[in-house]
């Protein structure tokens, strides 16, 4: 890749180049073509992209595979996602050591949502570790050049260890301790749940900035009203904002012409996000945006320019 | 205490349907809800009457047993019966059946009981929460006095994950407490935060994989 | 009165309105209608205790149960009979026979002499009925009322004190000698067999007046001084180590099988055998009549000291010795003497149906709430009952 960086992302974060991820979400298939034509259109406009591992605990094909087929046909670097909840500590440092020799090189640490949750609820949950032990036993990985009990690797991987963060978490307080500890255990990066509010948000920055831990922050630009009222209702703690959600409604309603409307709702979004994005790059050390916009990547180059590079 | 829910009924005569003679010991230990002698005997008339209602003449002796994970006391407590009937119910925990079993290995021994977790039961209702896991490695010092291994869905010794929201928990649809929320706050509480922005290595599986065994007390 | 379903009004033709009912009723059930100068009562209030007919002095407030004239005919006949002492005792603290006898023997009577007349409260007894029953032949009279603490209608007994010291004054004054009527007290609380204990610590659990600890190493003690007898810790106890007098597991148990024999046997397939286990505040002349052996068409009843005493394993027991429905009897919603433990009460019957389904017998037990002072909501409940269980196949 990069010379004395391991990943695109990493040279972007190390050089504090504001940096734009976006998100594929590989499903229960076979064929993931789809999959890598969604990463073709993101294609230089994000920096890498989050593979999703059986998220909302379902069933889907292997992440570390659609990483490999992403990053092979697309040419788009991804930041692997891997999860707790369905490999113990040999299983994950297997696909861990399997993830490096296929090329992936970002990793994001996450717990997983719980398996009472997903399409396979009797399901027995592993979380043998948890998110902040996983991010450790990466760095030991790549550190120590040993997995987590000690034993050597024979050519240690390298890879560069993201976490999670979740802006809206009550209380902050809590949330921030939490950052703390994963900052401990070695987080390289940190990437957000979305959030809209942006007072929540500014304190979330301003509070985590002495990690000195780069945090790209999730949006999500709202493609209709109803999926905005789906995210409302059903991500807890992570309102949409009620001015947002009225304009949606009215245009949803008043708008007959499809094309018009899916103007004025592109307009809406880039409106909302554009300040949004502006402002926290004004008065934070936010160091990039996670753009989830599956299914609703024509939002994302108009949304680029007008937040810049 | 040990929590156990009753197993139903059918489950039970599946179980003792060959013999004619069972003996109903009930145990006055930890078992929760307490199943000693008014447990016995209800279950030897409900399995009288079932058997009559099936057409088959049940005989059932109700005792109840001190501690039926005592090898000791089962043996005196139940020796005298031992030879008279076909078959023994434990209304015990899944110790007092495998005891039983031990004590007497001539004879069939059933379980009347599904043993479900160690847990409590606060004054105000009938409800009984799981508390401990017995995972051996017990971490309530610096947790505030709650345990993440018990009481948090995931187990997670660096909560809380993002499935909690105003303190409660994803896991069963945000009606229980999420177990690290507690433990802020009860850390918060007591001036203890420096706790909680520690980070807990991964855990030794090894002390949490059964069978496991632990010598006697020789003090 | 017989008429109408109310079991207590107020005659406004006697009604003076003077006020004192107003001023006694421990329910703030009667109010005074000022335009007319009359007593209004409050039925959805009224607890029944009877203390203001007791207090009336004109006699305006008639009651359904132990009238006047009843109970002086109960007295003629007992003296007839050569019973010459009268014994009044309360429903919620009277004794069992043995006990009784014990007593009054502390009292020098002989309890082959006295007639005893068990009322739902001391505190209903009008001084009048006294001094008639002197003008009958009666040579002593001794008043049992609750202990002050353990008084189901708040003030009943505390009204039974000061009525007898009124009495005994006047009796003196009378040249009768105030030794013709004496007073003891009584109330029957849960005692601990610390042998059977096993500390299990249920009954502190449930127990609505706290008044149960769990002392090392593990045994239970009642608190008599919280103790209100209604049983409920005896119904849970799984080791049948708590018993109050006359309403103890044994001895309930033994009732139903020895007269189960009687119902069962006796039972035609029209008529079916029923258990009816009755709060003895919820109904008052089937229980008397039970009391006096009289008994109701192939209905046996048992009386419980408060709904919430109902005994599951009593219920089950009843069932495998072939009564065809058992009929658990509390008190209206808002009319328990405890601590809802008619809400108790039908929780666990609810479990206990639950239970019961797994052998095809939850139909065959209920729990009817109903109030003595509707005079037929009791024969409504218990005929609907009867009804129901005989609709079921055998």
């Amino acid at each position: 890749m990069s010379g004395q960086y391991i990943s695109e992302l990493e040279r972007h974060l190390k050089e504090g180049k504001f940096v734009y991820t976006g998100e594929l979400e590989p499903e229960k298939t076979t064929d993931i073509s789809e999959t890598i034509e969604m990463a073709r259109e993101l294609k230089g406009y994000v920096v890498a992209c989050n593979v999703t591992d059986n998220p909302r605990a379902c069933a889907y094909i292997s992440s570390v595979v659609a990483s490999y087929l992403i990053q092979k046909e697309a040419g788009m670097e991804v930041i692997f996602q891997l999860t707790c909840r369905d490999r113990n500590r040999l299983a994950l440092t297997s696909e861990l050591l399997g993830a490096y020799a296929l090329g992936i090189r970002n990793v994001l640490a996450l717990t997983g949502d719980h398996t009472t949750l997903g399409d396979n609820p009797q399901a027995k949950p592993v979380f043998d570790l948890d998110s902040a032990q996983l991010i450790y036993m990466i760095r030991k990985m790549v550190d120590e050049k040993t997995d987590l009990a000690g034993n050597p690797i024979h050519h240690p991987p390298k890879f560069i260890v993201g976490g999670v963060a979740n802006p809206n978490a009550e209380p902050l307080e809590a949330e921030i301790l939490k950052f703390a500890r994963k900052v401990k255990a070695g987080m390289q990066f940190c990437q957000t749940q979305v959030t809209f509010d942006i007072e929540k948000t500014k304190a979330f920055l301003k509070e985590v900035e002495r990690f000195e831990v780069p945090v790209i922050l999730g949006i999500f630009p709202l493609k209709s009203y109803g999926i905005a009222e789906f995210f409302d209702k059903n991500v807890p703690g992570c309102a949409v904002p009620r001015h947002l959600l009225e304009s949606l409604r009215e245009m949803d309603k008043g708008i007959t012409d499809k094309q018009k409307r899916k103007q004025k709702i592109d307009e809406l979004n880039i409106e909302f996000f554009g300040e949004f994005c502006r402002e926290l790059r004004k008065t934070t050390r936010l160091a990039g945006l996670h753009v989830m916009a599956v299914g609703y990547t024509r939002i994302i180059p108009p949304l680029i320019e007008v937040i810049g590079r | 205490m040990i929590v156990t829910r009753e197993k139903p009924l059918d489950e039970i005569l599946g179980y003792i349907w060959p013999f004619t003679k069972i003996l109903i010991a009930g145990c006055d230990g930890c078992v929760h809800p307490p199943r000693g002698l008014r447990e016995a005997k209800t279950y030897a008339l409900m399995i009288e009457m079932a058997g009559k209602a099936k057409g088959k003449q049940f005989e059932c002796i109700p005792v109840t047993v001190a501690k039926q994970c005592d090898n000791n006391i089962v043996y005196t407590s139940l020796q005298s019966y031992i030879n008279e009937v076909d078959a023994v119910l434990s209304l015990a925990c899944g110790v007092g059946v495998q005891v039983i079993v031990e004590v007497f290995p001539d004879i069939p021994v059933f379980p009347a009981q599904n043993t479900v977790f160690m847990g409590s039961q606060p004054k105000e209702g009938a409800i009984f929460y799981e508390k401990c896991r017995a995972c051996g490695e017990c971490l309530l010092g610096y947790t505030g006095g709650i345990c993440p291994v018990t009481r948090c869905a995931k187990s997670l010794l660096n909560g809380p994950c993002g499935g909690q929201v105003n303190g409660k928990c994803e896991v069963g649809g945000w009606v229980r407490d999420c177990a690290w929320y507690l433990i802020y706050q009860r850390l918060k509480k007591l001036g203890r935060l420096d706790l909680f922005e520690e980070f807990r290595p991964p855990r030794d599986q090894r002390i949490a994989s059964s069978p496991r065994e632990v010598g006697g007390l020789v003090r | 009165m017989g008429e109408g379903e109310y079991g207590m009004r107020v005659n406004e033709n006697l009604c003076g309105g003077c006020g004192i009912c107003v001023s006694i009723c421990p329910y703030e059930a009667i109010t005074l209608d000022e335009e007319k100068q009359r007593a209004v009562l409050d039925l959805e209030k009224c607890m029944f205790c009877g203390l203001c007919a007791s207090s009336c002095p004109s006699g305006a407030i008639e009651v359904a149960y132990y009238e006047l004239d009843e109970l002086c005919d109960y007295v003629k006949k007992a003296v007839d009979a050569g019973k010459r002492v009268l014994a009044i005792t309360c429903r919620g603290s009277t004794p069992p026979e043995e006990e009784l006898k014990r007593m009054l023997e502390a009292h020098s009577i002989n309890a082959d002499e006295a007639a005893v007349v068990t009322v739902p409260c001391a505190g209903r007894v009008r001084m009048e009925f006294l001094l008639k029953s002197y003008t009958l032949g009666v040579e002593k009279a001794i008043l049992i009322p609750c202990e002050a603490d353990y008084c189901r209608f708040k003030r009943g007994s505390t009204a039974s004190v000061k009525r007898v010291a009124l009495l005994r004054s006047l009796l003196a004054t009378l040249g009768i000698g105030e030794d013709w009527l004496v007073l003891a007290q009584s109330a029957r609380r849960a005692e601990v067999d610390a042998y059977r204990c096993q500390g299990c610590g249920r009954c502190a659990l449930t127990c609505p007046y706290e008044a149960i600890t769990i002392n090392p190493p593990g045994i239970a003690e009642v608190d008599a001084s919280k103790c209100m007898g209604c049983g409920l810790c005896l119904a849970v106890c799984p080791a049948f180590a708590i018993s109050i007098k006359g309403f103890e597991y044994d001895e309930i148990s033994q009732r139903i099988r020895s007269e189960a024999s009687k119902y069962v046997s006796a039972k035609t397939r029209e008529k079916p055998a029923i258990l009816l286990l009755c709060c003895q505040w919820s109904e008052y002349t089937a229980l008397d009549e039970a009391r006096e052996g009289k008994a109701l068409d192939n209905v046996c009843v048992v009386e419980l000291p408060c709904a919430s005493r109902v005994d599951s394993l009593h219920i089950i027991e009843a069932l495998s010795l072939g009564f065809d429905g058992v009929l658990v009897v509390a008190c209206r919603k808002d009319e328990c003497k405890f601590e809802d433990g008619n809400l108790k009460a039908e929780e666990r019957i609810s479990a206990l149906k639950e239970f019961l389904s797994q052998v095809g017998l939850a139909d065959r037990v209920e729990i009817a709430f109903v109030s003595p002072k509707y005079l037929s909501e009791f024969r409504d409940s218990l005929s609907k009952f009867v009804e129901k269980i005989s609709s079921l196949s055998p």
